[in-house]
């Protein structure tokens, strides 16, 4: 014990992190790949970018040192907030309904009602077809005048839901997430789908015996199971939903107006329309801290972290 | 562990803050001795003609790039030793990043590019050749308008582009049998503009579509030509002049918005603000709308001239008046360019490309494939007359009403991306044209 003791209170130099680091060479070797890719296309980009934030440049002439100048008027930019409102509503309601959507489906496929070899298939379709193809295909579908839709509505005598989908404002942004949620709740039922089906078969069978509906089993028996997997695949499609640029850009390029401008759209129209690289940046390293600020808060509150150490 | 951690961590912080004062942008002047990926496949003493070199264009696609593969395939025959390749990009994608790539490692040779705000940018920053060598030698200076000349005149005085076609434009393209069957003639007025909507709607019809969502600035140009006396046009979009009439506010700005929310609601489909140039290009060549609102690009080979069928009767018609004592205009771009790239080493062999593109011969050669319009004015009716009778008539129109320049390429690109993304917000409610204007002029005073 005196020796352990002994040890941990060695102190730390350089000779004894190298002897360290020559030690493990092997593991170290293993991880390096990794970690040098994450650096290049990680680390370093975030970095820069922040670098650039502190800048007024255009990308061609000399930049101009502004300091926090380009954060200030952020804070004071309409489009920006508009953006963020934007993003926001986008992330919550994508975010419940792919993983509602999912869970329902994944639960359909695993409990094998009528079709569930067909659905397990047509679900996934979606996914696996290129987001902007899906853009572009729902544009054509969503053409307010001889669109397949409203021309379906039309033929079915529905001409009140003959609406702009995506030439009004108030219904650009929602007809947008309807996209992206037919789009990616196949991709949530997957994950879903996998961890569902590693509920153990006597647990189902002891909940049939008992006569528990689909609805109880479901909510208060397959849902606290796989508790862990539903908070991981939410964090995920939050972070993957407040980065949207695609979709949007596709299908309306963030307008009518700026009705469904996203903080993508808004950076990618700063940096290459309006030629401010520095201001465009200034917009990243805010999204950045957003998204970095709403993981850890989650992480928090889902306990997802205490989890791993238990 | 713990102490181990915190060096760790010591070191990680040292590192980023190294990268964050290493990482500062910079711009970088290219150097003569320069090269780009490009010369691996040219010699360097390609000065004797003999030696195969390689040149690469960029452009974007559609009428331009079909131009440029034919003059290319040309110059190629006559040129054995010169190889071109063209690079096309989508066209809003090159409009965007363009003078990032000019200024790359990975930079053309030669490119088609739009000699306006971001050309004067490239050009001051040294990346391009100057040419005015070739206006002297090939004459383009008694061959182009002087304004076309001036136009791509850099701060030191020399040009560094040269155009080679024009456009002109807003144009009404519009379907002579829905005219007919609706018993509509052209509208001089914006009023009678708007009492043909009805009209058409009736016989079925959309009355007039344009891509609003991506190319819709170009009616709030046409309109704002039309909407200022040539003197009081220019003091609008020239920034640097003070004058009241440089105002955003100015009662004229704001009743063109109107025009624009007009436009929407008395000639346009529900939810036009959201449809792009393609798209309403459709619904006019499948004969569902009346009226077709773009440039006169849109009438060449490439565009309309291929998509309509045989027998569409078109016809076509320029913005009509909006106020008594200010006279129509149309207004003409010509900044469509070709750029040489400095510091390639094929420098020379870009040149005799831009010779030969900008003779007279291949000027004819444009008209004759009723492609755009050439840029040279030295042409002849006879010159021009493949164009076809609605291009030839469409240009001496514009000759006799008079010509300004679009309004969204002289001003700078803050209130040109700014006025993109107003016409539809305009066109759908969620501004007023008051807010319009006036988010333009805080643009305005921002930028002085």
């Amino acid at each position: 014990m005196e020796s352990g003791m002994k040890q941990m209170n060695r102190p730390v130099t350089i000779a004894y992190w190298l002897k360290s680091l020559w030690r493990y060479k092997v593991s170290y070797l293993f991880v390096l790949p990794s970690v040098v890719l994450f650096a290049v296309f990680m680390v370093v980009p975030l970095v820069r970018s922040f670098s650039y934030s502190l800048y007024d440049w255009d990308g061609i002439t000399s930049p101009q040192f502004t300091g926090w100048g380009n954060f200030e008027q952020l804070l004071k930019d309409e489009y920006f907030w508009n953006a963020l409102k934007n993003n926001i509503i986008f992330t919550v309601l994508t975010t419940v309904f792919t993983c509602l959507f999912g869970f329902l489906f994944a639960v359909a496929i695993d409990r094998r009602l009528k079709g569930w070899a067909v659905f397990k298939f047509t679900y996934f379709i979606p996914v696996m077809i290129s987001m902007t193809v899906v853009g572009v295909l729902f544009g054509k579908i969503l053409e307010p005048s001889f669109g397949i839709l409203n021309s379906l509505f039309g033929k079915l005598g529905l001409e009140s839901l003959q609406l702009a989908w995506l030439g009004d404002p108030d219904l650009a942004l929602y007809t947008i997430i309807g996209v992206t949620v037919w789009q990616y709740s196949g991709f949530t039922m997957l994950l879903f789908l996998a961890a569902i089906e590693e509920i153990s078969p006597e647990i189902h069978d002891a909940a049939t015996l008992d006569g528990v509906s689909g609805f109880k089993r479901m909510t208060q028996i397959m849902l606290p199971i796989v508790k862990r997997v539903v908070f991981m695949v939410i964090m995920l499609q939050i972070i993957f939903s407040f980065k949207v640029f695609d979709i949007v850009w596709v299908m309306t390029l963030g307008g009518p107006g700026s009705a469904s401008e996203v903080l993508g759209t808004f950076l990618y129209k700063t940096a290459f329309r309006s030629e401010q690289f520095g201001y465009a940046s200034s917009i990243s390293v805010v999204m950045t801290l957003i998204i970095f600020t709403i993981s850890l808060i989650y992480l928090y509150f889902s306990n997802l972290g205490r989890h791993e150490k238990e | 562990m713990n102490k181990l951690n915190r060096h760790f961590a010591a070191v990680l912080v040292v590192l980023l803050v190294a990268m964050l004062f290493g990482c500062a942008p910079s711009s970088k002047e290219p150097k003569e001795s320069d090269s780009t990926q490009n010369d691996s496949s040219s010699s360097t003493d390609a000065s004797q003609g003999n030696e195969q070199v390689e040149l690469i264009l960029s452009t974007i696609p559609g009428p331009v790039a079909e131009r440029l593969v034919n003059d290319v395939e040309a110059f190629m025959k006559e040129n054995p030793n010169i190889k071109i390749k063209i690079n096309e990009f989508p066209e809003a994608k090159y409009m965007d990043q363009g003078p990032r790539l000019f200024s790359s490692s990975e930079k053309p040779d030669l490119a088609w590019f739009w000699a306006d705000a971001d050309y004067k940018k490239i050009a001051d920053a040294g990346v391009l050749e100057p040419l005015d060598d070739m206006y002297q030698s090939e004459g383009w200076d008694h061959v182009l308008p002087q304004s076309t000349i001036d136009r791509v005149r850099a701060k030191d005085g020399k040009v560094y582009a040269v155009n080679t076609e024009i456009v002109w434009g807003p144009v009404v393209y519009y379907n002579k049998a829905a005219f007919e069957k609706a018993g509509v003639d052209v509208p001089k007025t914006m009023d009678e503009w708007y009492q043909i909507g009805p009209k058409l709607k009736e016989v079925g019809y959309i009355p007039l579509v344009s891509g609003n969502a991506d190319v819709g600035v170009l009616i709030l140009s046409g309109l704002l030509a039309n909407s200022f006396k040539p003197d009081d046009y220019v003091k609008l979009t020239n920034s640097e002049i003070k004058d009241p009439v440089n105002n955003y506010n100015h009662e004229h700005v704001v009743n063109a918005f109107d025009h624009v929310k007009k436009m929407g609601d008395e000639l346009m489909q529900k939810g036009a603000a959201g449809v792009n140039d393609t798209d309403a290009r459709a619904l006019f060549t499948q004969g569902k709308a009346a009226m077709y609102s773009n440039g006169s690009w849109a009438a060449s080979d490439a565009l309309l001239g291929k998509e309509l069928p045989k027998d569409f009767q078109l016809g076509y018609f320029y913005y009509p008046q909006i106020y008594n004592d200010i006279p129509p205009k149309v207004a003409v771009y010509a900044g469509n360019s070709l750029l040489v790239m400095k510091g390639t080493g094929k420098e020379q062999y870009a040149k005799k490309f831009l010779t030969f593109v900008m003779s007279k011969e291949r000027q004819k050669v444009l008209a004759q494939n009723k492609q755009l319009f050439p840029s040279r004015i030295d042409l002849s009716q006879q010159d021009i007359e493949p164009m076809g009778p609605l291009y030839v008539d469409m240009y001496q129109k514009m000759n006799e009403l008079g010509v300004m320049n679009f309004w969204h390429t002289e001003v700078n690109s803050e209130l040109s991306t700014a006025a993109r993304a107003l016409v539809p917000a305009v066109m759908s409610g969620q501004k007023t044209p008051q807010q319009a204007a006036q988010e333009l002029q805080s643009i305005l005073e921002k930028s002085k």
